[in-house]
């Protein structure tokens, strides 16, 4: 390649980046953020679900859009979304600490988590699963590459005890991390809690907006939950939202 | 056929006017109606509050906010109510409304529903005197019944069982005759009926004076047997607790409702001096029975409600009455300054705990406090025993060593008939300061301002999106991650099993037999086109020999160099006769050191290659 093929390429790439900030002015997250900016919370959170459900989930718009809602008072969406987030990000402290001071404004104590729980949490499930898989892969491909080895046999079989330790320790974090993938999160203020699954009759309790219940079962528009004290009961199923949605969640922004 | 379609046709219709009637009215927009009751109080003295819902609507009205009053709830009730197949649903919430000061104060409209669908109540003007004996001039005269009475359909209401008949009748069983205004105590309902009658419930007890006000009441009651006078009872027993909402003397009974199925012979006029007219087995047999809807009443007891006295009262007394201790604990003592602190404030006892409130601290110079949560374990079936557990998030905002200060609880206690207050000590926690203490608890103005922050310790907006995952699910949830991970590990498994399949091949005697004997050959096919080229007759025929014996060799499984003409005539009957000349060729200019010309050299080079591909089949 001639030299000034080179530097002709070096100019064009470098102009490209030096315009790029400008291109992001004009993007749906930096919009978004601008409204946030002016305090139109409302509008803020019509264009984060927007980017959500063109581009999908990042722990940023899923952080700035549960920051819309705090600032909105939707205590409840706004737990929702910084969980949603911490899914992605499980050890960003802003995240964790604009959590702590929702669940603290929504009158919740922060959730208990035991240390073994901390531990599993180190990762997020989708780095725990490109840990495992890779693990699976590395220990398969050792048992060939002992076939085709001499003198590095002893290397191979070292890096496959680390994979076996990295496949059982990530395996063992995703079974503590399990139960979260049944959690929902009452995004109303005092969801009446029944005993059957219809609105007849008194209510057992209510749920505070924002607290976090395992969903157990589904009957017509009611779902079977358990908080975290044991007690179960039926709540109106629009009443909560999934942790982990079945797909682009953008319906709650009409709560 | 036929009458089974016309069977079938009225069965529909009957439906669908069933169905006419039953859903407008299931679907009828929700009514709302209020009762305030007296509307003339002493200041401190209670008043009833009873807001009616009727339709289809689960929604509580949600309570005005009036400078002077405190609205208290008492109680929820619901009724299904079906006459005529339409479904009427109503709920009644009840307030204690109490004034801390004289006046005159209107309560604005309650309402439901949002939007068009908004239903109102008309406003209520409370007038509160200073004192509770000009407020209740007709104290101890017995009240009418204010609330609404039972639903006793039927034309049979002045048939009431009277007690004196001892067939059914209703009691209710106190614990005594003198209590104060808020105060909950423990009643049994008691409803007696004869063994043998037939009889069912239609609705559940119901006070007579609106005085007082009942627990809720279990659809079950305990159902046990009595006997009373040598005759056996039935009873069916409600334990609930009843309250006093103002003070005064007051009658108190109760009504029940209920359908009895009596006889019409009784009626029938007899003769006391014909023996033969004592008929009773055909009465028995042929008499007509009939339904009766009649109400229960039990006898009237003379109630005593003190007010509770004015001196002396805390200024934290919510209108909690009874026996009760408290405890505050605080965890965890040793934090960083802007780490939450659960503070739980633990209130135990037996009383009104409705009306048990938290004493918990608000915003301070060292604490951000939030709101607090209660949660009631009742001890009992009534809910006059248990433990109420407010639990509060508070935050330190700044290190040392800080107090959180003393929690107090104030409670009327009806057996000393004064008040009391119970305190907790000062719990200390060690407050550490942090690093990041500015950012966390009071991010500096210039970035909670750009990013349209009003609280302080919020932490920011971030700038960049990041990257973008379509789903939250976890990957190993998803179906192309397994099918990928299934992939690899099946072409891992693949080229594993070709791999060991080719070692075990390599290893395999006759395999590696095969594998050097063809090398031999190729190598004296080679030494055989270097002496054609040569001219060595001698060394090209003996290379054609060797290679011959490599292959037969290999086949045979015998050392190659075994191989002799006498083997090949004993093993070889009349196949590869080519080999034979071979041999012998070989063993001739051996020793005659005789010359070939190149172009027959090349001739005998065919017949060998020749061979030894037959060979490859024996």
């Amino acid at each position: 390649m001639k030299l000034e093929t080179i530097i002709v390429a070096s100019l064009v790439l470098l102009g490209a980046s030096a315009l790029a900030p400008a291109a992001d002015v004009q993007t749906p997250f930096y919009q978004a953020n601008a409204a946030f900016a002016q305090k139109d919370y409302g509008r803020a959170q019509r264009d984060y679900l927007a980017i959500i459900a063109q581009q999908g989930y990042s722990a940023p718009v899923l952080f700035n859009l549960a920051n819309a809602y705090y600032q909105d008072g939707k205590l409840g969406l706004a737990i929702l979304n910084y969980q949603r987030a911490q899914l992605l990000y499980p050890r960003d402290a802003d995240i964790a600490f604009n959590l702590h001071m929702a669940r603290a404004k929504a009158g919740l104590a922060d959730r208990p988590i035991a240390w073994f729980d901390h531990a599993a949490r180190f990762f997020s499930l989708n780095t725990l699963s490109w840990l495992g898989g890779a693990a699976v892969l590395f220990i398969a491909g050792g048992f060939v590459a002992l076939q085709f080895t001499e003198r590095k046999r002893p290397a191979w079989r070292i890096g496959m005890a680390a994979a076996t330790c990295v496949l059982l320790a990530s395996t063992l974090a995703v079974v503590l991390q399990l139960p979260e993938l049944n959690q929902a999160i009452v995004t109303v203020k005092n969801s009446p809690v029944y005993i059957s699954p219809v609105t007849v009759g008194q209510p057992l309790y209510t749920l505070a907006e924002g607290q976090n219940v395992a969903v157990r079962n589904a009957y017509g528009d009611f779902i079977l939950v358990e908080a975290s004290d044991g007690h179960r009961g039926w709540v109106k199923s629009a009443d909560v939202s999934a942790l982990i949605p079945a797909r682009h969640d953008v319906t709650i922004a009409s709560k | 056929m036929n009458a089974k379609l016309t069977h079938t046709i009225r069965c529909i219709a009957a439906l669908v006017v069933m169905a006419a009637f039953a859903l407008p009215s299931m679907a009828a927009q929700a009514q709302i109606s209020a009762t305030l009751e007296p509307s003339n109080v002493a200041v401190g003295e209670p008043a009833q509050l009873t807001v009616t819902v009727t339709g289809d609507s689960s929604d509580e009205p949600a309570l005005p906010h009036v400078d002077g009053l405190d609205f208290a709830p008492m109680g929820q009730s619901s009724e299904l109510e079906s006459i005529n197949g339409a479904v009427t649903a109503s709920s009644s919430h009840s307030y204690v409304v109490t004034a801390n000061r004289t006046g005159n104060f209107t309560i604005p409209p309650l309402k439901i529903g949002q939007g068009s669908s908004v239903q109102t109540t008309q406003s209520f003007v409370l007038q509160v005197t200073g004192s509770a004996s000009a407020a209740a001039p007709n104290a101890n005269v017995p009240s009418a019944p204010a609330l609404p009475s039972p639903n006793v359909a039927g034309a049979d209401d002045d048939q009431t069982v009277s007690n004196n008949g001892q067939q059914a009748f209703l009691r209710l069983v106190t614990p005594r005759h003198k209590l104060h205004v808020g105060e909950l105590v423990p009643v049994q309902i008691k409803a007696y009926f004869l063994d043998g009658m037939q009889a069912s419930i239609n609705g559940l007890p119901s006070l007579s004076s609106d005085a007082f006000t009942l627990n809720s009441l279990d659809d079950k009651p305990a159902q046990t047997q009595e006997d009373i006078d040598g005759q056996s009872y039935t009873v069916l027993t409600w334990t609930t607790a009843l309250s006093a909402v103002k003070a005064g003397d007051y009658s108190l009974s109760l009504e029940l409702p209920v359908q009895l199925t009596v006889r019409e012979n009784a009626r029938r006029h007899r003769s006391s001096d014909d023996p033969f007219d004592d008929n009773s087995f055909f009465d028995d047999f042929f008499g007509n029975t009939v339904q009766k809807q009649v109400t229960l009443r039990s006898q009237a007891q003379a109630q005593s409600v003190l007010p509770l006295p004015l001196a002396n009262r805390p200024d934290d007394f919510s209108g909690a009455l009874g026996q009760f201790t408290i405890a505050a604990e605080a965890s965890p003592n040793h934090v960083n300054a802007g780490d939450p602190i659960t503070l739980r404030l633990t209130v135990t006892g037996q009383g009104n705990f409705d009306r048990v409130s938290s004493g918990l601290p608000n915003n301070s110079a060292d604490w951000k406090s939030y709101k607090p949560v209660a949660r009631f374990a009742p001890a009992d079936s009534v809910g006059l025993e248990g433990t109420k557990t407010f639990e509060q998030a508070v935050v330190p905002v700044q290190a040392g060593h800080l107090n959180i200060p003393a929690l107090s609880f104030s409670y009327f206690d009806p057996e000393t008939a004064r008040y009391v207050t119970r305190t907790t000590a000062p719990i200390a926690i060690d407050v550490a300061p942090v690093a990041n203490q500015s950012a966390a608890i009071s991010a500096p103005p210039s970035i909670a301002q750009a990013n349209g922050a009003d609280q302080p310790e919020f932490s920011p907006n971030r700038v960049e999106p990041g990257s973008f995952t379509p789903t939250l699910r976890p990957l190993f949830l998803q179906s192309w991650f397994v099918g990928a991970n299934v992939l690899a590990l099946a072409t891992l498994a693949a080229i594993h099993f070709f791999v060991r399949r080719r070692a075990l091949r390599d290893r395999d005697p006759q395999a590696i037999r095969a594998r050097l004997a063809e090398r031999a050959i190729h190598d004296q096919l080679v030494a055989m086109d270097s002496a054609m080229q040569h001219a060595q007759t001698s060394a090209f025929f003996a290379s054609a020999r060797r290679a011959l014996q490599q292959r037969l060799g290999e086949r045979w499984n015998l050392p190659p160099e075994t191989i002799t003409l006498t083997e090949i005539n004993a093993r070889l009957n009349g196949v590869a006769d080519g080999i034979r000349p071979v041999f012998q060729m070989a063993d001739q200019v051996a020793y005659s050191h005789e010359n070939l010309p190149s172009d027959d050299l090349a001739g005998w080079k065919r017949i060998v290659t020749e061979e030894l591909r037959e060979l490859e089949t024996i």
